[in-house]
């Protein structure tokens, strides 16, 4: 399985927020970083298919991302999300494995294993609306691994979450990039520096770095406390 | 150089590469199985109570005032259709209102499915109801058929027309608000005009009735339109 990002570029108005990034990713961990504005939320996005790129392409195995074949393969856990207020967390995935076109039963199987999974387990048939923040990313990261995707894409995933959940997060994270391709998107390096496979740096719009944590270190670290201060390097 | 030879003259200079495994990679996506029908069917199971008890008010309230008060309820029913079309059209936006749409983009069926299987189904819904309506307006007046349905479909076209027209440019909950307010005014114009211009209703105007009505239909089917293609891409 391999992920191609060829050359794609998107302005917005006067302000280019992704200047002709090229990559090739295979199965493993990614970990995005880059400091707000430095087009991280764009990237990610072009990847889901949520915005298309102005110049470029992005595939997986040959197929341009948008298309049915490539949004069957993606999980992807936006920066913000919404739900419908009658929404229990049950429901939501549920709503979710339909839309992922799962038949009823197998989404309820798989709805019923992640709130296990990610400590939900008693919250299933309460209200969304009565959920905590930290309970909400991680129903947000529960329905991005419903379909078992073959792709993950998660924006700020640990938004949100305390110590312990955080914790639990990187456990997670890494047991999946053995079964597909993840793609995390922070500007806390904590949160990946154990976890990913490589470590990817934006800085305005570009790709400025990209390589293994164990590779550049030191260096990693004075660059992201200067570009994100103390709680980019040691959160 | 226009926009049309310059890509055929990109296409025959690079050869795009045969996609890599691609065969491979379909066969072992673990596709998911309802079809089309099913979610569809699904998808009604989501809609808003609210969408259809207010077409069930709209047809107590005609078959109460024409069998039970063997009244004339062309004017009470050409008020009450506005509340029909806002519940529509309210129904079409869900997803943008509660931030549903960014998660719902990305999944197999995507967002486009989700907006065209709603608006089928309570489209459906509220043309048998229109039809029931008509019926029941026609029972009671000295209108003939045709002339009840004109009178009848007219404020529910103008208010989808505005409503969605609205919905182009104010999002959220403000343009719920601004909807409303629309639905209301339309609502108490159909009122005012049977009470009080009641000329306006003689059957050498009819004409001017139906250009109305093929233009709102027109309206419509552009507006929709241009709601559709917004689903296949965010800004």
């Amino acid at each position: 399985m391999r992920l191609a990002i060829d050359r794609v570029s998107k302005q917005y108005k006067n302000k280019i927020a992704v200047d002709r990034i090229s990559l090739k990713l295979d199965k493993g961990v990614y970990g995005l970083l880059g400091e707000n504005g430095a087009g991280k939320t764009t990237l990610m996005r072009m990847i889901a298919g949520v915005v298309r790129p102005d110049s470029g392409t992005v595939s997986l195995d040959g197929i341009d991302a948008g298309q049915e074949a490539y949004r069957a393969a993606l999980g992807y856990l936006p920066q913000d999300f919404g739900y419908y207020p009658e929404f229990t967390g049950e429901e939501f995935l549920l709503y979710m494995g339909a839309l992922k076109g799962m038949p009823r039963a197998e989404a309820r199987r798989r709805a019923k294993e992640l709130l296990e999974l990610m400590g939900l387990k008693n919250m299933g048939c309460r209200r969304i609306k009565t959920f905590s923040g930290g309970m909400r990313q991680r129903l947000g990261i529960a329905q991005a691994l419903l379909n078992r995707p073959g792709l993950l894409v998660l924006d700020e995933p640990t938004k949100g979450l305390d110590p312990r959940e955080r914790a639990h997060f990187r456990r997670l994270m890494e047991g999946l990039g053995r079964e597909g391709i993840v793609i995390l998107s922070t500007h806390i390096l904590s949160d990946v520096e154990h976890v990913a496979d490589e470590i990817l740096i934006m800085r305005e719009g570009r790709l400025a770095y990209r390589g293994k944590w164990e590779e550049g270190r030191g260096d990693l670290e004075v660059f992201c406390m200067e570009q994100f201060g103390e709680e980019g390097a040691d959160e | 150089m226009t926009r049309k030879s310059w890509k055929k003259g990109l296409g025959e200079a690079f050869e795009a590469p045969a996609p890599l495994r691609r065969t491979e990679f379909l066969r072992r996506l673990d596709r998911p199985r309802i079809s089309a029908g099913e979610f569809v069917l699904w998808q009604a199971a989501y809609i808003n109570g609210w969408s259809w008890l207010v077409s069930v008010l709209v047809y107590a309230v005609a078959v109460t005032g024409a069998m039970a008060l063997e009244m004339d309820m062309v004017w009470a029913i050409s008020a009450l259709t506005p509340l029909l079309a806002l519940a529509l059209v309210s129904e079409c936006r869900r997803s943008e209102r509660h931030g549903m749409e960014e998660l719902e983009i990305t999944t197999r069926f995507s967002l486009k499915s989700v907006i065209l299987a709603r608006l089928g189904i309570l489209g459906a819904e509220n043309l048998a109801v229109l039809c029931l309506l008509v019926h029941m307006g026609a029972r009671n007046s000295r209108m003939g058929m045709v002339q009840t349905g004109l009178c009848i479909l007219v404020p529910f076209l103008m208010t989808t027309f505005l409503t969605l027209c609205v919905g182009q440019r104010l999002r959220g909950q403000e343009g719920v608000y601004v909807s409303a307010g629309i639905a209301a005014s339309v609502s108490l114009g159909a009122y005012f005009v049977h009470r009080e211009l009641p000329a306006l209703y003689q059957e050498g105007r009819m004409g001017w009735w139906m250009a109305g009505a093929v233009l709102l239909a027109v309206g419509i089917v552009r507006q929709y339109g241009r709601m559709i293609r917004r689903t296949e891409e965010l800004s």
